[in-house]
């Protein structure tokens, strides 16, 4: 009787050893391997992230002093100097011996409705310049002044306005011919800036 | 006397009946025993490894989220934003450059296309939402068919291909409704200018330094006669005069 009852126990607590350690120790190491594997996958995608951001910072490593403020100068973010801008325009107008006159700045950021691209091709979807930055975001502010001068000097002036360092779009121009060679152009340019950077968490990503 | 009878030299048999039950019973007997001890064994060994492995992986997860700090520290917040707010920064510049229009390709295409015959009075530009150009212009001359001769040649412009004549009037006789002051005949022209024909490029050469001429001072500025570029004129029309 008592040699029949060793295997049975020994069976009997095998039995209690698997269902009562082995298997909720299985159990717990699945939960455990499923984090395991969600944080390999996160490290992964950090690596990733890390990566490119070694990329960027490279990037910017090699981006010089005055290039940045040649950026900054492009399109200023924050704040638009419209007062800067129009120093530049004059200083223009005078290197080409025109004279600068009327001068009108808008509003940051609306248009004045007279005329302009809202007006004439309606708005448009806004695109995705960067991520997490649309086209509507950009600050813009339009400036309307006057240059007079001849055909040739303002040819010479339009040119260089487009290079300008500072972003200078020509929303509209307009001019008539009257009596004599000095012609008054009606220019609307338009600035452009970006919002003041919102600090982005790390910890979001 | 005689001798008992002597037992047989083989030796006498155990009784056959009950000795095969006796083994087959402690085979069984062994058998179980040996199942259940191995059952037994079998359950401390896997117990036992299951334990080492849920050890390890603790580990691994213990290693994997240290790996995690460490290349979330890699970078402070600071640096991110800064690198962030560049690549913005950058992103923009490159979407306004290449939006960027130069209306003097405009200017440009109207003297080589205008007609030394034609000229023009009044001239309007307006940039639309998506970047494209309408160009508007009002212009005179002498003969209906040299509006037609222009209209052909802005055709074979790239720049000025999609333009359009319109309200032509023809002056000179009294009594029209519409007449101009000399008798020349009087239309407009408006163009579509696509954004991608005008976009602005950067110029190869380096800008022509400009040398500021010295004007010279006249007492009676008002009556100064302005020299016109007759030669200019005659084969390089200028579509502002």
């Amino acid at each position: 009787m008592f040699s029949i009852a060793r295997p049975a126990l020994s069976i009997f607590v095998g039995i209690l050893v698997i269902f009562f350690f082995v298997r909720p120790l299985f159990s717990q190491i699945g939960e455990v391997q499923a984090e395991v594997d969600q944080y390999e996958e996160t490290v992964r995608k950090v690596q990733e992230f890390n990566a490119l951001l070694d990329n960027l910072v490279a990037q910017y490593n090699a981006l010089s002093v005055s290039d940045l403020e040649r950026l900054e100068a492009f399109v200023p973010h924050g704040e638009i100097d419209e007062v800067a801008a129009l120093v530049d325009i004059e200083a223009l107008a005078d290197v080409h011996g025109l004279i600068f006159q009327s001068v009108k700045v808008g509003v940051i950021g609306e248009d004045d409705g007279e005329d302009g691209d809202f007006e004439e091709g309606g708005q448009v979807e806004p695109e995705t310049v960067s991520p997490g930055f649309d086209a509507s975001e950009f600050l813009t502010q339009d400036i309307d002044f006057t240059v007079v001068g001849s055909y040739d000097r303002f040819r010479g002036f339009l040119e260089d306005l487009e290079q300008s360092l500072v972003l200078m779009e020509i929303m509209k121009l307009s001019f008539s011919i009257g009596e004599g060679e000095l012609v008054e152009y009606e220019f609307k340019v338009r600035l452009y800036g970006i919002p003041a950077d919102e600090a982005v968490s790390t910890t979001n990503i | 006397m005689a001798d008992a009878p002597r037992s047989s030299f083989i030796p006498k048999q155990v009784a056959q009946s009950a000795t095969p039950g006796r083994v087959k019973k402690r085979r069984v007997f062994n058998n179980i025993s040996f199942f259940g001890s191995l059952f037994l064994g079998v359950s401390l060994v896997l117990a036992l490894g299951t334990f080492g492995y849920k050890y390890y992986i603790g580990t691994t997860l213990d290693g994997a989220r240290e790996m995690l700090a460490t290349e979330r520290g890699r970078f402070s917040e600071a640096d991110f934003n800064v690198v962030y707010a560049l690549n913005r920064h950058l992103d923009a510049a490159g979407y306004l450059l290449e939006r960027h229009s130069a209306p003097s390709k405009v200017f440009a295409a109207l003297e080589e296309s205008t007609k030394a015959s034609v000229q023009y009075t009044a001239f309007e530009l307006r940039r639309t939402a998506v970047g494209d150009i309408t160009i508007t212009l009002d212009g005179a001359t002498d003969d209906f068919a040299k509006i037609l001769l222009q209209n052909l040649q802005y055709r074979e412009d790239d720049i000025l291909m999609h333009s359009s004549v319109t309200g032509i009037s023809l002056g000179g006789d009294e009594g029209e409704e519409i007449v101009t002051s000399s008798g020349e005949v009087s239309f407009k022209v408006s163009a579509d200018v696509s954004a991608s024909d005008i976009g602005y490029t950067v110029p190869v050469a380096a800008p022509t330094p400009i040398i500021e001429e010295e004007i010279p001072v006249v007492e009676d500025a008002g009556e100064e006669e302005i020299p016109v570029e007759e030669e200019v004129l005659e084969d390089e029309p200028e579509p502002a005069v």
